[in-house]
C-alpha cells in the first residue's frame, strides 16, 4: 500500500512538475514586466503562442535547407523561437505600452487586450483555423524514450477498497487508480533541464549584473532611476524581450509535449500562468517558480482525483481563493500605495 | 477651546525605517496647528496614520472623543476628518463644481432607487448639496471657474479646489499638506487668508507647511518634527527660539526658505 | 527618446513586416512519412490576408480623416452628446421616441426587425458593460458570461415554471446576473483594477465549462425555451414586431436607468473612484462598496439581454459565452467613448451592424471581424481614447471656457 501511494504520487509529481515548469517560465514573464510597469502585459499568452509557431517556421526553414539531425535543429529552433517571441514582444511594448504610459491603467490594458486579439487573429488567418503538426521526427525520439520504474500489483489493493468503501466511492477509486509504475520521458528532463538551465540565467542576470541592478532600480522607481541616467525605455524593452523569449521556450516545449499547436493555445496558458505569477506574489520572481510548480501540480491532482474535464477550471479556482484569501501571494509583499 | 483631535503615541515605520515614533498632538477647533519639519521628517506620513490610509503600528487618534484609528479612510471622513494631498489629487475629468459635489458624498442620504426614480425628496437633497457646494465655490473663490474642468485650472486654483472639495465634506478637523507649495507671494497670500477663515468657521487646522513666513503667521501652535520624531511644540514666538529646532530645522534650511 | 518619432515609427513598421513575414509569405510543408517539416514561398496566403486587411485599412484611414475634418470644422458642440442628454432628462420626448421606433416595425420586414432587434440587445450589452468600465474604471474581459447568465437563468426557470410569464424574464436576468456579478466581484475588487479584467476573464472560461459539463443545461447543444414562455404574438402584433417593440423600450428604458445613476451621487462617486481612488474614499466614498455596486449593476444589465434573448430566440448555448461575445462588446464601449451612454449606443449600432451587413457581400468578413475588433482597440486608444462620442462632460468644459 505505502510503495503504491508512492508511485501515485511520484507519478503525479513528475507530470506535475513538468506542466508547472512551463507554467514558472510562462508567469515570470507576467511577473518581470508587472514588477516593472505595475501592469500586466495581456498579450503575453499571445507571445508564447508565437514562439511555439516560431519554432515550427525554423524547423521548416532548416528542413528545407536540408539540415534534419535532431541535435542541431532542436536547440536552433530554440533559439530562432526565443528571438522571434523577443521580437513580438518588443513590438508589443512599442505600440500597445509606451506611449499610454502615462494614461489612465485602463488604457494600456485595453489596448494590450486588443493586440492579444488581433496577434491570434493574425495566426489564425495567416496560419490555420486548425491545428499544425510538431514535426514528430523531432519530438518523438525526446518523447519515446521512457524509463519505467517500479511495477505494483494493484489487484489485491483493489479488492481491499472496495470491500471497505461504499459501493460509488470505490467504483470511482477503482475507474482511477490504474497507476501501476512510474514513467519518466527524456522530454520531461529536457523540460526540467530548460527550464532550469533558463531560470538560473535569469537570476543571474538579475542579481549578479550591473543590467540587473539597474532593472531593479527601475522597477523600484523609475523615475529615480532616469535620473541617475538609466535608460528608462530601454530596460523597459529589455523586459518584455526577456520575459518573451522565457515563454518562447515554453512555447518549444509545450508543443514538443503536446505534438500540436493552435493559433489558440496561449489563452488558457496566459490565464493560467498569471494565476501562477499571482499565486506566488506578482512581481516577485521566486514567486513566480513557486507558483507556477504548484499550479502544475494542483491541475494533475484534480485531473487525477476529479475529473480530467473540470481541469480548466483549476486555476481559476485557485486564483480565486488566493485572491480571497491572500491577494499578494505567497511570497509577495504588501506595498502601500503612495500618497 | 474644544479639544477635536487627540493622537497619542502614534508610531508607523515602514520594514526598517521609523516613519514616524512617537508622535502625540492635540488639535483644537477654531484653530491652526502647523507641522513643520525637514524634508523626510514623517509629516506626511503622519497625515497618512492620522487620515487612515495607513494603519498604525501603535498609538491612538481621537476625534472628539471617539478612536478612528483603525478606520478606513472613508469611515474617518464620514466621521469629520478630511484633508488634501501635497501632491493635488483632483478628479481631473470632472468640473470643478462635481469635484466639490463628490465632497458632499457622505453628508447626503443613500437614495439609489429614488435617483433612478428621481422622487421629490431625491430632488430636494440634489438642490440642497448643490446649494451647499457653490457655497463653497464661492467661499473659496472660485465660482467663476464651477464648470471649468478641474484638470483646467490654474496650479494655485487647483489648490483653491482641493481645499474646497474637502471642505463639502463638513470636517470637524482639516488637514491641509503644504497648502502653499509652488504658489508665489500673492497666491500665498490668499491662501493664508483661506485658511484663517476656515478656522474661523470654528474647524479645527492642521497644516503641514514649508513656508515659515506663512507658518509663523497664521499658526496659533506649531508642532516640529524631525527624523519621525517629536521634537519640540510651542508657539509660534516659543518655536522660533527655540535652540534644538534652530539646530534641527531652521538653521539648515535657512538658505532655502529663508 | 533620442531618435526622431518618425525613426521610430519606420522601425516599428520594418519590426512588423520582418516578423509577420513567415507567416504570410511562406507555408508550412510537413512531411507525414518522414515526420520532417519544410518551408516553402506562397504568397498567394499573403495576398489572400492582405487583399481584405489592406482595404479595410484605407476604409478605416479615410474613417478617421473624415472624423478628424468633422472635429475641425463640423459643429463645436457635440451633437449626439447633447441630444443623448436631451432625450433622457425628458420623459415625454422618450416616451414619443419610444412610440416611433416602434411604429417604424409595422412598415419592415421580419428580417429587418430581427436585426433591429440585436442590435438592441447588443446596445444594452454595451451600456452595462460601460458602467464598469467607463464609469468606474475597471476593465471587465468576461462579460459575456453574465449575458450567458441572464439567458440560462431564464432557460432553467422557465423549464421549472412552466406558466412563468415572460415579462417576467428581465427581472429574473437581472437578479440572477447581478448576484453572479456580485459574487465574482467580491474577492478581486478589494485590489487593483487589473485583476478584475483576469478574474472575469477565468470567470467566463469557467462558466462555459460549466454550462458544457452539466446535465441540467443541455451540453454543448444548449437549451430550448418552451414555447409559452418565448416573447409571442399579439392579436394584429406579430412575433417580429412584439419583439421589436419590446427591444426598443426595454433598451430605452436600461439607458434612462443609466442615465440617471450616472447624473446622481452614485454616479459622480463612480467617476470619482475612476479619477483617483485615495482621494474618493478620503471624500468619504466607500470605494469597494460602490465598486461592487457598480460591477453588480453591470452584470445584471447583462442580464436583461440575455434573458430577452431567451425569449427571443428560444434557445440558448453555451456560445453566449464565448471570449469573441465578450471582445464585441468591449470594443462596442471602446469605440462609441468609454463613459459616455450615446458612445455605447452608437459604437453598438455601428459594431453590431456593419459586419452583419457586410457578411451578405463579403462572406470572409466574419473570419476577420476579431482581427478589426482587436485592431479597434488598439487604434482607439492610441489616437483617440475618448472614443467617437467623447464624453458628454466635453460639453460642460467648453461652457466653462466661455
Amino acid at each position: 500500500m505505502r510503495a503504491l501511494l508512492f508511485a501515485l504520487m511520484l507519478e503525479i509529481l513528475v507530470n506535475g512538475l513538468a506542466r508547472g515548469a512551463i507554467y514558472a517560465l510562462i508567469a515570470l514573464g507576467y511577473t518581470m514586466v508587472y514588477g516593472i510597469l505595475g501592469m500586466i502585459n495581456f498579450a503575453h499568452g499571445e507571445i508564447f503562442m508565437l514562439g511555439m509557431f516560431g519554432a515550427v517556421y525554423a524547423l521548416g526553414a532548416l528542413g528545407s535547407a536540408g539540415l534534419m539531425a535532431v541535435g542541431i535543429t532542436l536547440p536552433l529552433a530554440i533559439v530562432a523561437a526565443m528571438v522571434f517571441s523577443a521580437g513580438f514582444g518588443i513590438l508589443n511594448e512599442r505600440i500597445a505600452y509606451r506611449k499610454l504610459r502615462g494614461a489612465h491603467l485602463l488604457a494600456p490594458l485595453t489596448s494590450a487586450i486588443g493586440m492579444s486579439i488581433v496577434l491570434q487573429n493574425f495566426v489564425m488567418l495567416s496560419v490555420t483555423k486548425g491545428k499544425v503538426d510538431f514535426p514528430r521526427a523531432i519530438a518523438a525520439p525526446l518523447a519515446d524514450t521512457t524509463w519505467t520504474f517500479g511495477s505494483w500489483d494493484l489487484s489485491s489493493i483493489q479488492a481491499t477498497i472496495l470491500s471497505v468503501l461504499p459501493d460509488v466511492w470505490a467504483r470511482w477509486m477503482a475507474s482511477k487508480w490504474v497507476v501501476q509504475s512510474v514513467h519518466l520521458s527524456a522530454l520531461q528532463l529536457l523540460i526540467f533541464a530548460i527550464t532550469l538551465g533558463l531560470m538560473g540565467l535569469l537570476f543571474w542576470l538579475i542579481q549578479r549584473t550591473r543590467l540587473g541592478i539597474a532593472l531593479r532600480a527601475v522597477a523600484q522607481d523609475r523615475t529615480m532611476a532616469s535620473l541617475c541616467g538609466m535608460k528608462v525605455d530601454g530596460l523597459i524593452t529589455l523586459t518584455f524581450a526577456l520575459g518573451s523569449a522565457l515563454a518562447a521556450s515554453a512555447g518549444v516545449m509545450v508543443s514538443m509535449y503536446q505534438g500540436v499547436l493552435r493559433f489558440d493555445a496561449g489563452y488558457m496558458m496566459g490565464l493560467k500562468a498569471f494565476t501562477a505569477a499571482v499565486l506566488g506574489g506578482i512581481g516577485n520572481i521566486p514567486g513566480a517558480v513557486i507558483g507556477g510548480l504548484l499550479i502544475g501540480l494542483a491541475e494533475d491532482l484534480t485531473s487525477f482525483t476529479i475529473a480530467s474535464e473540470w481541469k480548466q477550471s483549476t486555476a481559476f479556482a485557485i486564483l480565486i481563493l488566493v485572491l480571497w484569501l491572500r491577494p499578494r501571494g505567497l511570497l509577495g509583499e504588501r506595498v502601500a500605495d503612495k500618497v | 477651546m474644544t479639544l477635536v483631535l487627540k493622537a497619542t503615541g502614534v508610531t508607523k515605520s515602514f520594514g526598517g525605517l521609523k516613519a514616524v515614533q512617537n508622535v502625540s498632538i492635540e488639535a483644537h477647533a477654531g484653530q491652526v496647528l502647523s507641522i513643520i519639519g525637514p524634508n523626510g521628517a514623517g509629516k506626511t506620513t503622519f497625515f497618512n496614520c492620522l487620515s487612515g490610509i495607513y494603519p498604525l503600528d501603535s498609538g491612538t487618534v481621537e476625534l472628539a472623543g471617539k478612536r478612528i484609528n483603525g478606520l478606513a479612510p472613508h469611515q474617518v471622513s464620514r466621521a469629520g476628518l478630511s484633508r488634501s494631498f501635497q501632491n493635488i489629487r483632483l478628479f481631473p475629468e470632472m468640473t470643478v463644481l462635481q469635484n466639490v459635489l463628490v465632497g458632499r458624498f457622505s453628508r447626503s442620504p443613500r437614495q439609489i432607487l429614488a435617483s433612478v426614480l428621481r422622487t421629490r425628496s431625491w430632488r430636494r437633497e440634489e438642490d440642497k448639496a448643490l446649494a451647499r457646494s457653490k457655497e463653497l465655490l464661492e467661499f473659496a473663490g472660485l465660482s467663476a471657474r464651477a464648470q471649468a474642468w478641474a484638470r483646467a485650472l490654474p496650479y494655485g486654483l487647483q489648490r483653491r479646489l482641493e481645499v474646497a472639495r474637502a471642505l463639502a465634506t463638513d470636517p470637524k478637523i482639516l488637514l491641509l499638506d503644504e497648502p502653499g507649495a509652488g504658489m508665489n507671494p500673492q497666491e500665498i497670500g490668499e491662501m493664508m487668508g483661506l485658511v484663517k477663515s476656515i478656522a474661523n468657521l470654528g474647524i479645527a487646522v492642521v497644516v503641514i507647511e514649508h513656508h515659515m513666513k506663512l507658518v509663523m503667521e497664521i499658526s496659533d501652535r506649531i508642532v516640529v518634527l524631525d527624523h519621525g520624531e517629536h521634537l519640540a511644540e510651542g508657539t509660534p514666538e516659543e518655536v522660533r527660539r527655540n535652540p534644538r529646532v534652530v539646530e534641527a530645522y531652521l538653521g539648515r534650511s535657512e538658505d532655502q526658505h529663508g | 527618446m533620442s531618435k526622431s518619432p518618425l525613426a521610430t515609427r519606420l522601425a516599428v513598421i520594418a519590426g512588423l513586416l520582418v516578423l509577420t513575414a513567415p507567416f504570410l509569405w511562406t507555408k508550412l510543408d510537413p512531411d507525414f512519412n518522414t515526420g520532417f517539416v519544410s518551408l516553402s514561398l506562397a504568397p498567394s496566403n499573403a495576398i489572400q490576408f492582405l487583399s481584405v486587411v489592406l482595404p479595410a485599412a484605407v476604409v478605416g484611414w479615410l474613417l478617421a480623416g473624415i472624423g478628424f475634418l468633422w472635429g475641425r470644422f463640423g459643429p463645436t458642440k457635440p451633437v449626439i452628446a447633447t441630444g443623448s442628454q436631451k432625450l433622457f432628462e425628458s420623459p415625454r420626448l422618450l416616451v414619443a421616441t419610444c412610440a416611433v421606433l416602434a411604429g417604424f416595425g409595422f412598415f419592415m420586414s421580419a428580417k429587418f426587425l430581427s436585426l433591429g432587434t440585436f442590435v438592441c440587445i447588443h446596445m444594452m450589452l454595451a451600456i452595462g458593460l460601460n458602467v464598469t468600465i467607463g464609469f468606474t474604471g475597471l476593465l471587465v474581459l468576461g462579460y459575456a458570461a453574465f449575458y450567458a447568465t441572464g439567458a440560462y437563468a431564464f432557460a432553467l426557470v422557465a423549464h421549472a415554471c412552466p406558466w412563468f410569464p415572460t415579462w417576467a424574464a428581465l427581472p429574473v436576468g437581472f437578479l440572477v446576473a447581478a448576484s453572479t456579478g456580485f459574487l465574482v466581484g467580491l474577492p478581486c475588487l478589494r485590489l487593483r483594477g487589473d485583476y478584475l479584467a483576469i478574474v472575469t476573464l477565468g470567470f467566463a472560461e469557467a462558466l462555459r465549462e460549466l454550462l458544457r459539463n452539466l446535465p441540467q443545461t443541455g451540453g454543448d447543444m444548449g437549451l430550448l425555451v418552451p414555447t409559452s414562455a418565448r416573447i409571442q404574438s399579439l392579436g394584429p402584433v406579430g412575433q417580429a414586431q412584439a419583439s421589436w417593440i419590446a427591444a426598443v423600450a426595454v433598451t430605452l428604458f436600461v439607458g434612462l436607468v443609466i442615465h440617471r445613476l450616472y447624473h446622481s451621487r452614485i454616479g459622480r462617486a463612480w467617476i470619482a473612484i475612476r479619477e483617483d481612488e485615495t482621494a474618493a474614499a478620503m471624500m468619504g466614498i466607500p470605494v469597494v462598496r460602490l465598486k461592487l455596486l457598480a460591477f453588480s449593476v453591470s452584470a445584471g444589465i447583462a442580464g436583461v439581454p440575455g434573458a430577452f434573448f431567451a425569449g427571443f430566440a428560444g434557445f440558448v448555448d453555451p456560445s453566449t459565452a464565448t471570449f469573441e461575445q465578450s471582445v464585441l462588446i468591449l470594443a462596442m464601449v471602446i469605440l462609441g467613448g468609454i463613459g459616455s451612454l450615446p458612445g455605447s449606443i452608437l459604437g453598438a449600432l455601428v459594431l453590431y451592424l456593419v459586419p452583419t451587413l457586410l457578411r451578405d457581400w463579403f462572406p470572409a468578413i466574419s473570419d476577420y471581424r476579431l482581427l478589426f475588433f482587436g485592431a479597434i482597440l488598439v487604434a482607439m486608444m492610441l489616437f483617440r481614447p475618448q472614443g467617437l462620442c467623447g464624453s458628454p462632460r466635453h460639453k460642460l468644459e467648453l461652457e466653462g471656457k466661455s
